[in-house]
């Protein structure tokens, strides 16, 4: 799956606001790619742009999203449709509004694996009952025919995950699957999804604004800033030894526990609204390392080491040399 | 170590055997013709703690695990079903302490989790900020007052001119440092702090962590600070109760519990941390989920989920012990199973 | 640490009621509801209609081309006439005259007024009764709750009409004749607006019990504000969006229901008639053949409360921004 020049835009009667702004990435099957910044970064009005499931008036405004070589972000609706539950799958936020509340865990299962496969009721069950064995919930063939307000959230989780499954997708969209979850289940769910997706060679766009969740099961990461890509890399490499000021910030402002700081990092100021972003890079004026160039000309994304990262820091070969300090 | 020694003999604010429950019954009707019986969320069940002068009590667990009932119980927006709060000695609890409550209410302030909700949308912020000043009658005359509102808005890093706007006007961090600053300007001793960074994103509650303890630090305030976050708890605080299904299971100084903790659920807890220095340590994910608290398991809340659990712990609920000056509530603890 | 943020000087300003006003007017101005308002061009005809109807009824007196209830000016001559572009017509009446030689379109201003006077004295009656009682049933809940919302109930079990009727009817009674005249404007304000009371409290008591948990009213509390306060000044701002809705649907509501009464004779006295009262007169007439004394009144009456309702309709999307 890839994500080329990708631009979406809001027009509104005060002027258009471009929440996306020009971002291209890649994710290869097997692989889970954690998109993280704060809220309004853009992170997952790009998911929602993937699924096609772009709320109106936002629109997408340049770019192509291409699924297995294929361009699937200009397709009519229907076709959209069809490939949306077929090879795309998406979890979010809050399982309770995935899951009707009126039907059966197990009819909505069937139900959504008869839609995508060629399988009778007997056969589609079974497949149902499969999943939601693999999604590990207890005794699933008496839960299979509860439902969604009878099972707790963790499970509930675990049911939606389940349907995201169904037709064996190439590609899941994640958005902040556990953020609605406590951490002792936030373990559960991660590791539940991080296995599932090594195994079945799915790939997954893991949206969260919480870095330990990233940490814990993303393969790379992509840091986000007011619509753009500031930083991707391998997870480790970003983590340990971030390089754009931003994602140096973002790390240094997380408290670590056995780490003790009188005073946590901070950056200071908060992201600007969409409407307010600076010329040059958007980070410029809460950045503590801000040259002259960065309020003109926007920074393009370059390879450092494994990543790549957008910032005038590493324009040049002593790039490296100064962003060591 | 002198200072903490004499903390434990006089503390600031004292809870023992505090209960909250809720009814959660069906209408009276349903309960006639559905032969159903009355029946009670126990949100608080027999919580006893001390918080010493200066210091950052907190108190940590899963959702519906009763932390914010406690501060709701002890800032007195809800009544205790049973126990004792004490205020500097005074009684405030019950409601035949009505009188006490309304002298002590003054010196608590508390800052509440969702910045959208905390403030009155149809308020400007100077007023809201003023508000506490006006209901107290600590200043007088329009213009101390501004002028106090202005120095408020100047502490927690805001600038006087914003009490003229209106709080939609502000973003999630700002808003949080306004409810902080109405919280200062009633001049409390005593803030009570419910989760008051969840909603916000990690580098604002850096920034917001940061403006807590430095305001602790110069105006001497002594917080109790609920959150579900352990790594923000363990950074902020000098000592730590760790809530279970209405109960606390273990209280500690800050090191101590985190260093080695004792209880089985809190070992759960931290195992449960994301390992964001990716140093490779295999995590354990944790079996299970809370109950309900409306049908709790019997004897040891934790038992259903806990690695160690014996027959015992089905039957009889522990009783907190002290070890070290580490409280906890565990059979295993007290038999010496685990150390 | 400070965050950036583009204040000017120091010093925070005095806020008086006149920059509140200024103020409240830039921000509607600028405000989503005056954008929705443009873009509706029937909500702005019935604005427009709503506002011609009022202020004409409001400055009658002026507007109005002779006072009807001045016996000076009426010349049984004049009874009778028909519109004035008919064969027959006077050009001074434009819509005709009655059969005390009243002219219609005079009439129908005075009318209007009492109608709207009615209309809006009984809805603000009603709002203050329900917006009360629902402040009230909400933030204190338990016992109260239960017996106004019990109230409530049974209230809503009789329709508006039967209630005012009732109430009429028992003023009637107890009232003599010549005080009952004199009131009988005070009765059917009384009437109409107890029958409307129970929406207002049932919306209000819904809104306060969700702003009762947010958590800026549980702060003024643990500030220590008294209650009373505390519904007057945080609860009851936030409360009123949804009862201006509910006030414009009512006060169409009510014009209707004066006119109802009016026109079953139990309204006003025909002396000063109102619009319903207009028609119960005009229909005697009706098959005489002299049709503009019904009809000119009727269709002013359709008009008012067609408008009224559409800017009803449109208040209630405006404010509601799942249905935009």
């Amino acid at each position: 799956m890839s994500v080329r020049n990708l631009r979406i835009e809001f027009p509104t009667r005060r002027g258009t606001l471009v929440a996306v702004d020009d971002i291209s990435f890649d994710i290869s099957p097997g692989e889970i790619l954690g998109v993280v910044g704060e809220s309004g970064a853009g992170k997952s009005l790009t998911g929602a742009a993937i699924i096609g499931l772009l709320e109106p008036p936002g629109r997408i405004a340049q770019g192509e999203i291409l699924l297995e070589g294929r361009r699937i972000d200009n397709l009519p609706y229907e076709q959209l449709r069809r490939i949306r539950g077929r090879q795309i799958g998406a979890i979010f936020q809050d399982p309770l509004t995935s899951l009707n509340p009126l039907y059966s865990i197990s009819r909505q299962l069937v139900e959504t694996i008869q839609t995508h496969l060629p399988l009778n009721d007997r056969e589609a069950r079974t497949r149902a009952l499969a999943l939601l064995d693999e999604v590990g919930i207890p005794s699933a063939g008496e839960r299979i025919d509860h439902y969604p307000h009878q099972f707790s959230g963790g499970m509930r989780q675990r049911v939606v995950i389940a349907l995201a499954l169904c037709a064996e997708p190439r590609l899941i969209i994640a958005d902040e699957p556990t953020t609605a979850l406590d951490v002792s289940i936030q373990a559960q769910i991660i590791s539940l999804l991080k296995g599932l997706c090594h195994e079945h060679g799915t790939a997954v766009m893991l949206v969260t604004h919480d870095m330990g969740v990233i940490a814990e099961a993303a393969d790379r990461v992509a840091v986000m800033y007011s619509g753009r890509i500031a930083e991707i890399g391998p997870v480790q490499e970003v983590i340990r030894t971030a390089k754009h000021p931003y994602t140096h910030g973002l790390m240094g402002s997380i408290p670590l526990i056995g780490h003790h700081v009188k005073k946590l990092t901070q950056i200071d100021g908060a992201m600007p609204r969409l409407q307010e972003i600076p010329a040059g890079c958007p980070f410029n004026p809460r950045c503590e390392k801000v040259m002259d160039c960065c309020r003109v000309e926007r920074p393009n994304l370059q390879t450092v080491q494994k990543s790549r990262v957008a910032c005038h820091l590493f324009d040049g070969a002593d790039g490296e040399a100064r962003a060591g300090e | 170590m002198n200072d903490a020694s004499k903390n434990a003999a006089a503390p600031l604010l004292s809870v023992d055997g505090l209960v909250r429950h809720f009814d959660v019954s069906a209408p009276f009707l349903n309960r006639l013709f559905e032969r159903l019986d009355r029946s009670y969320v126990k949100a608080v069940d027999g919580i006893s703690f001390d918080i010493g002068r200066g210091e950052t009590f907190s108190l940590v667990g899963e959702s519906g695990c009763g932390k914010s009932t406690v501060a709701r119980l002890i800032v007195g927006l809800y009544q205790p079903t049973a126990g004792s709060i004490q205020y500097e000695g005074v009684e405030i609890g019950p409601r035949e302490a009505a009188a006490a409550r309304k002298r002590m209410q003054p010196h608590m302030q508390m800052i509440f989790q969702d910045p959208y909700a905390s403030l009155n949308p149809r308020w400007r912020v100077a007023e809201i900020v003023a508000e506490p000043i006006h209901v107290r009658g600590l200043l007088q005359g329009k213009r101390e007052i501004l002028a106090r509102v202005g120095e408020l808005l100047t502490q927690v890093g805001l600038s006087p001119a914003d009490g003229e706007r209106y709080p939609h006007e502000f973003s999630g961090g700002q808003r949080q440092r306004i409810s902080i600053a109405r919280a200062l300007a009633g001049e409390p001793e005593f803030l009570v702090c419910d989760e008051p960074t969840s909603a916000l994103d990690v580098s604002v509650q850096a920034q917001i962590l940061n403006l807590m303890k430095d305001l602790q630090d110069r105006l001497g305030l002594t917080y109790l600070f609920i959150s579900h976050d352990l790594a923000v708890v363990y950074h902020v605080s000098t000592k730590v109760g760790v809530m279970y299904l209405g109960r606390l299971v273990e209280w500690a100084e800050t090191n101590t519990l985190f260093e080695n903790p004792r209880h089985p659920y809190t070992r759960m807890l931290l195992d449960a941390i994301p390992d964001l220095e990716m140093s490779g340590r295999q995590r354990i994910p944790v079996a299970g989920e809370v109950p309900s608290p409306i049908n709790p398991p019997s004897g040891c809340a934790f038992h259903p989920r806990c690695p160690h659990v014996e027959a015992r712990c089905r039957i009889e609920a522990p009783l907190p012990r002290i070890y070290d000056g580490v409280h906890v509530a565990c059979h295993a603890v007290a038999d010496g199973r685990i150390s | 640490m400070a965050e950036p943020r583009g204040g000017i000087g120091g010093e925070v300003p005095d806020l008086s009621l006149w920059d509140r006003t200024i103020d409240a007017l830039v921000r509607a101005r600028h405000s989503d509801i005056w954008y929705s308002f443009k873009r509706s061009p029937v909500t702005m005809v019935a604005a427009a209609v709503t506002a011609v109807i009022i202020l004409s009824a409001v400055f009658a007196p002026w507007v109005a081309p002779y006072n009807p209830f001045d016996l000076a000016t009426i010349d049984l001559m004049d009874a009778s006439l028909p519109p004035s572009w008919m064969a027959d017509g006077d050009p001074r009446f434009l819509l005709g005259t009655d059969d005390q030689g009243r002219g219609i379109l005079s009439t129908i201003i005075f009318g209007a007024r009492i109608s709207l006077g009615v209309g809006f004295a009984s809805v603000v009656f009603a709002l203050i009764v329900g917006v009360g009682l629902g402040l009230i049933s909400g933030y204190v809940g338990g016992t109260v709750d239960a017996v106004i919302m019990r109230v409530a109930d049974i209230q809503l079990s009789f329709p508006a009409i039967l209630l005012a009727l009732l109430v009429d009817g028992v003023a009637r009674g107890v009232l003599p004749r010549e005080a009952h005249d004199e009131l009988a404007i005070y009765v059917l304000v009384f009437s109409i607006g107890i029958s409307g009371w129970v929406q207002y409290a049932r919306t209000v008591r819904g809104s306060t019990l969700v702003e009762k948990n947010k958590e800026y009213v549980q702060a003024a509390r643990v500030i220590g504000r008294p209650a009373i306060l505390i519904i007057l000044r945080h609860v009851l701002p936030n409360v009123m969006g949804p009862v201006m809705v509910i006030a414009t649907i009512h006060l169409a509501l009510a014009i209707i229901t004066e006119a109802t009464l009016s026109f079953l004779g139990v309204g006003v006295s025909p002396t000063e008639p109102s619009l319903g009262t207009l028609i119960n007169v005009g229909q005697d007439y009706l098959f005489s053949g002299e049709w503009w004394i019904a009809l000119f009144p009727g269709a002013v009456l359709a008009i008012l409360v067609l408008a009224v309702n559409l800017l009803g309709d449109w208040l209630r999307d405006a404010l509601n921004p799942k249905l935009r």
